[in-house]
């Protein structure tokens, strides 16, 4: 036998062997249902991630199901970290269904991953228009921006204004959510007399204000996921002296926002999802020692719902989807009753920012 | 309503943030040849030390403010005797150099998420109590003003000491030739210790001032960086005065060219211009 036939047969022997020792590791226990989370834990829109995390965990304590366990992946916000984690969560840790992630962007990003591998994708807060027509296996427990776009448009008009600029932030949660607003408003007949947008995470927002305060609107939109790029916009707002009514998409209603912000949250209106029912906001009260954080009411229902369908005897991520069309309860969000989209209903509220606090104006 | 005044003030404002990262950058760049991407991460550290000192331990602003710029700078100096220095003593070529940084970069970012989490932080402690100046019609706040005055002042102070004091002269001859420098007798390990303790001093007040007008988070090191290297080019790598220049010239570009298009391109502007620069001048405005 020659020396580069004795080699080749050594490194197919090696295959083998590594191949067999890590077919062999995979499959844990039997039975284990691996549901998978991934969502910024890291990164700028880090404090979304560890609100949902928060919420999350706290439904797998309530759930306590003897035999699935939860496997955490950092997706950082970004289409293609998501794309990474999935690919793990899917290839490596065997998970049957994912709870993530949370920029829409990234949560696009993932969807054809869950579909081509039969994975349930559910997220608790991308909020993108196009998120519905993601495929079968995609589900969330945050309604779509075309819902709260009508119901910021409608907040405003009721309000009295009719000429609203638009600050966005430039990606699909932005432009999804300022498409809606804009024709809903105008449907209404009032006039949107400015529409700026600025890269995500941007803190040098004077001229796109600049040009908005020329045009001399009565009232501001922000529509911001970004902590840093919300707080900005505000204090430019107040810096540059523009006096109009201000108003914000649920991205902004984060604690840090308004701590930073100081006086120049002041009086901002918000509409946001549900940050739950008061019976989940006493719970987080008693488990973390803070109010619930963006999200983390509607990751609890996430999560909820896939740990119903799974007592429910899904084991797989088909039958889980399947499953999921059927569940309805009354979740910590609201109620949940998922589409033939896999989108839900959801309440908004609307708050104002008074010294320095959210206050509830109406359910 | 007339909005050319403001977006004049708008694009020094934007201008008198790059220049005080470029500055930094330069000095360090003029005086050993490699990019220091670690630079950006300065800014970070700086704004963070004066949040612990100031909002944590409770000391007066001025104090955390002189304290977090020197915590910047022993950082940067601190970075150059255990990382820098081994391998120019290696003679690792600028681009292991380089790498080097950005592992430096990417590692302090982290510890900084870390220790601080990646929540949004201002260090204003009265927003509403900011003197706010008109200028015409445009308008420009106190903070502003101070970073406009304080990236001016160093360029000043930066231009005098490079040319007309030993310091520099030694900076001057480490620049041109650090063997030549060495042989001549110049501790060349020491001037370079001096400069990124300077350079990483001024990219601190860089992160402290920002985090005054709008606030720090750990990972702003990044995008003030290519900014301010941006900067750098356009004017000149490695001349003083010239990444000044770089940084209005690119603040008014990137504000007026946003004037009549969307925003959304305000970075491509940016790219536009340095891609420009890099291919009909590429040392940059005052080519030498």
């Amino acid at each position: 036998m020659s020396k580069t036939l004795k080699y080749i047969i050594g490194i197919i022997i090696a295959i083998i062997i590594i191949f067999a020792l890590y077919r062999g590791q995979t499959p844990s226990e039997q039975g284990v249902i691996t549901i998978g989370f991934m969502g910024p834990l890291t990164g700028d829109a880090a404090s979304y991630g560890e609100s949902i995390k928060r919420g999350l965990d706290l439904s797998v304590q309530d759930m306590n199901l003897a035999k699935v366990e939860v496997m955490y992946e950092d997706s950082k916000c970004e289409g293609k970290d998501a794309v990474n984690a999935i690919n793990k969560l899917i290839s490596i840790n065997k998970v049957v269904a994912i709870v993530g992630e949370v920029c829409s962007g990234a949560t696009l990003a993932a969807a054809p991953v869950a579909n081509d591998n039969a994975v349930v994708l559910i997220s608790s807060a991308s909020t993108s228009p196009k998120l519905s027509e993601a495929g079968a296996y995609i589900f969330r427990t945050v309604p779509s921006d075309a819902l709260q776009g009508n119901f910021g448009a409608q907040l405003v008009y009721d309000k009295g204004y009719r000429n609203l600029a638009i600050l966005y932030s430039n990606e699909e949660y932005g432009i999804g959510f300022t498409t809606v607003l804009t024709q809903s408003f105008e449907g209404l007949g009032g006039e949107v007399v400015a529409s700026e947008s600025f890269e995500r995470n941007a803190t040098d927002i004077r001229t796109q204000l600049t040009k908005i305060k020329a045009e001399a609107p009565d009232a501001l939109y922000i529509v911001s996921n970004s902590p840093a790029s919300a707080v900005a916009s505000l204090r430019q707002v107040k810096e540059l002296g523009i006096k109009l009514a201000l108003f914000g998409s649920e991205g902004l209603k984060s604690p840090d926002i308004v701590e930073s912000a100081q006086e120049a949250a002041e009086g901002l209106v918000l509409t946001s999802v549900s940050s739950g029912t008061s019976g989940f906001i006493e719970k987080h009260r008693v488990a973390y020692e803070t109010d619930p954080g963006p999200f983390a009411a509607q990751a609890y229902d996430a999560f909820f719902a896939l740990g119903r369908a799974i007592e429910g005897g899904a084991t797989t991520g088909e039958q889980i989807k399947d499953a999921l069309f059927g569940i309805e309860f009354e979740g910590a969000s609201g109620y949940i009753k998922f589409d033939q989209n896999g989108d839900v209903l959801g309440n908004y509220d609307v708050y104002t920012v008074q010294d320095g606090a959210f206050v509830l104006m109406s359910e | 309503m007339n909005i050319i005044p403001q977006l004049i003030i708008n694009s020094i404002i934007a201008g008198a943030i790059y220049s005080l990262v470029a500055l930094g950058f330069n000095l360090i760049y003029g005086a050993t040849k490699f990019f220091n991407l670690a630079h950006g991460v300065m800014a970070t550290v700086g704004g963070y030390a004066v949040f612990v000192l100031s909002k944590v331990l409770g000391f007066h602003i001025g104090v955390s403010v002189i304290l977090g710029v020197l915590c910047a700078g022993f950082v940067g100096y601190g970075l150059d005797k255990i990382v820098y220095l081994p391998l120019r003593k290696k003679r690792a070529s600028n681009m292991i150099l380089l790498v080097a940084s950005l592992g430096v970069f990417t590692a302090l970012e982290a510890i900084i998420a870390i220790l601080f989490t990646s929540q949004f932080r201002t260090l204003a402690q009265h927003i509403g109590t900011q003197r706010i100046y008109e200028v015409g019609s445009a308008i420009i706040t106190q903070t502003q003003v101070i970073i406009l005055i304080a990236s001016l002042v160093l360029m000043a102070i930066l231009g005098f000491v490079l040319k007309k004091t030993m310091f520099g002269k030694a900076v001057k001859a480490v620049s041109d030739d650090e063997e030549v420098a060495k042989i001549i007798g110049i501790n060349t390990n020491k001037i370079i210790g001096y400069v990124f303790f300077i350079g990483s001093a001024i990219a601190g007040l860089a992160g402290i001032l920002i985090g005054f007008d709008t606030g720090i988070e750990p990972v702003m090191g990044l995008r003030l960086l290519l900014k301010g290297v941006i900067a750098s080019i356009i004017g000149g790598v490695g001349n003083i005065y010239g990444g000044v220049a770089g940084s209005f010239l690119l603040g008014l570009v990137e504000n007026f060219g946003i004037w009549k298009i969307s925003a959304e391109w305000k970075d491509a502007i940016a790219f536009v211009v340095l891609i420009i620069f890099l291919l009909f001048r590429p040392k940059g405005i005052f080519q030498k």
